[in-house]
């Protein structure tokens, strides 16, 4: 029988492994030979993929000329980790077959350093070609956006031009930046890359939470 | 979960090696909530399953490099238990509290709000807790402070963490702090090998992705406007976008999200005097230097 105490701590800790669940990047934590000790809900989506990085027998590889190699055996990470300049800190930029390349950045977790048996790394992977967005219910809870507005900013967030905008929605231009400036107004932003910014920056890493669930914005009309 | 179920849903799938490990990987994560064990990986899961303490050390290292993982996504995180009362902070929020302008902690472990804020803690949590299972594509809430005189503001999401284990019934509540004046430096390693930004280029995504506009750029760098222009346009070409807002988007979704420069997380904000901005200077002036080798002329000099 576990003592409550350690129940609780158990829970706590619990409880903080699940807030990376949440992030739309992904986030993994490797021991010293490549193997995965934690895996976090997108990153396991990226790497089910098996494209560009993969998994075998839980150690994270990356295929180069043919072979796969442990991502802590390329020689550019390998030697990035182990300087101290740029605070062990290295990004780089993985080719797939399929769409845009993935952002990794790798660098030392130095909070479990006191032990030299459990030194780890961490390793965040971005992926460009996932969608990103903000779910409807959160933008009218947060600046009180409508419906239409809310699929504006979804679009703009994901980097669709206004004129590209307005033909998804089917509307006329001064339509369209009818919509734009109550955005403006709503956010107290002053211009559509100052719109773009400020949702990246509050919710870039937290947005996609719900938006997957949500149908999609053709069939609105029968929805609303 | 028990091995049966392993096999089941490594059918799911093809039956590659690689796939098996990957499916393990996320049955390890069912089973444990987001956690397994390296090499051990199912054997772990399904002793924590039978409520072995054995791995209660392990689950707590890893709660520290995951408190460590959002610092350096400078996501601020705050465990409470559903009165309040702050049971676990990261560094990155506690910069947060201790910046008293949002949000602060009393006496008694207590999260309160800084004066003359509408949004509470108290008010967040309540109505976490009080939501039930049904809204289970949406198990968080959203809600923003801004600075009563500025234009600074953090946006909290909170979210019941997602238990597995019935030990856990602990109602504790996660609040996600993002700060827009927590700054994410980007190297310029990466974005020139992502994009083949030029040292130039890759400073002014920096500045981009810091919220300057095109004014802000030419006089915080002191550079012509004209010569921001040529910057953008390059960048433009080189990320094929078509507008600002366009470029912004796809250099968060590439890169910005992560803080992958060195040094500590200084932000490079419209108002900070001081060593970034020197260290801005110097790496300016080396720039300048490349950009009229190339044959951009004197244009590139300030006046």
């Amino acid at each position: 029988m576990i003592s409550q105490n350690c129940n609780n701590s158990t829970a706590l800790a619990e409880a903080v492994l699940g807030a990376l669940d949440l992030l739309t990047a992904g986030v993994l934590v490797l021991d010293s030979s490549s193997q995965v000790l934690f895996v976090n809900r997108v990153a396991e989506d990226i790497l089910s993929e098996c494209d560009g990085l993969e998994l075998v027998n839980d150690v994270l590889q990356i295929p180069v000329d043919g072979r796969r190699v442990p991502i802590q055996e390329i020689p550019a990470i390998r030697s990035g980790l182990s300087t101290s300049r740029n605070s062990g800190i290295v990004s780089a930029s993985i080719r797939r077959n399929s769409g845009t390349p993935l952002t990794v950045v790798v660098r030392n977790a130095v909070s479990l350093a006191r032990n030299e048996n459990t030194a780890t790394t961490l390793v965040f992977i971005l992926d460009p070609d996932r969608p990103v967005g903000i779910s409807r219910t959160d933008l009218h809870q947060l600046y009180g956006l409508t419906y239409t507005e809310s699929n504006l900013v979804n679009w703009l967030m994901d980097g669709k031009t206004l004129e590209e905008c307005r033909l998804l929605l089917g509307v006329r231009p001064s339509t369209v930046r009818m919509h734009l400036r109550n955005v403006l107004g709503k956010t107290g932003t002053g211009n559509q890359s100052e719109l773009v910014w400020l949702l990246f920056k509050n919710l870039g890493l937290v947005g996609a939470v719900a938006v997957g669930n949500e149908p999609s914005p053709t069939n609105h009309k029968m929805i609303c | 979960m028990s091995q049966t179920q392993m096999s089941v849903s490594c059918e799911k799938g093809c039956d590659c090696p690689i796939c098996s490990g990957v499916v393990r990987t996320s049955v390890g994560r069912a089973s444990a909530n987001a956690y397994i064990d390296g090499e051990n990986g199912c054997k772990s899961a399904a002793l924590r399953t039978n409520g072995s303490p054995s791995l209660t050390g392990n689950v707590q290292s890893m709660a520290a490099i995951a408190l460590e993982a959002l610092d350096c996504l400078n996501i601020g995180l705050l465990v409470t238990n559903a009165d309040c009362r702050l049971l676990r902070a990261n560094k990155t929020a506690q910069r947060i509290l201790d910046g008293r302008i949002f949000v602060t902690v009393d006496a008694g472990g207590v999260l309160r709000t800084a004066k003359g804020l509408r949004t509470t803690p108290a008010d967040v949590v309540r109505r976490v807790t009080e939501a039930d299972g049904s809204e289970k594509h949406r198990p968080h809430v959203l809600a923003t402070m801004r600075e009563v005189a500025g234009n600074r503001e953090i946006t909290i999401v909170a979210a019941k963490p997602q238990m597995v284990s019935e030990h856990s019934a602990l109602g504790t509540v996660l609040l996600l702090l993002f700060s827009t004046s927590q700054g994410r430096t980007t190297s310029s390693e990466a974005l020139t090998s992502i994009f083949g930004f030029t040292s130039a280029e890759a400073m002014m995504a920096n500045l981009v992705l810091e919220g300057l506009s095109r004014n802000d750029c030419s006089s915080y760098l002191r550079i012509q406007p004209t010569t921001v222009a040529f910057h953008l346009k390059n960048m433009f070409r080189k990320t094929r976008s078509r507008c600002h807002a366009q470029l912004i988007s796809k250099l968060f979704k590439a890169i910005g999200l992560i803080h992958s420069a060195s040094g500590d997380t200084t932000a490079i904000t419209q108002g900070s005097v001081g060593k970034p901005l020197a260290d801005i200077e110097v790496q300016l002036g080396r720039d300048l230097r490349i950009g009229s080798k190339s044959g951009h002329g004197p244009c590139c000099l300030p006046k």
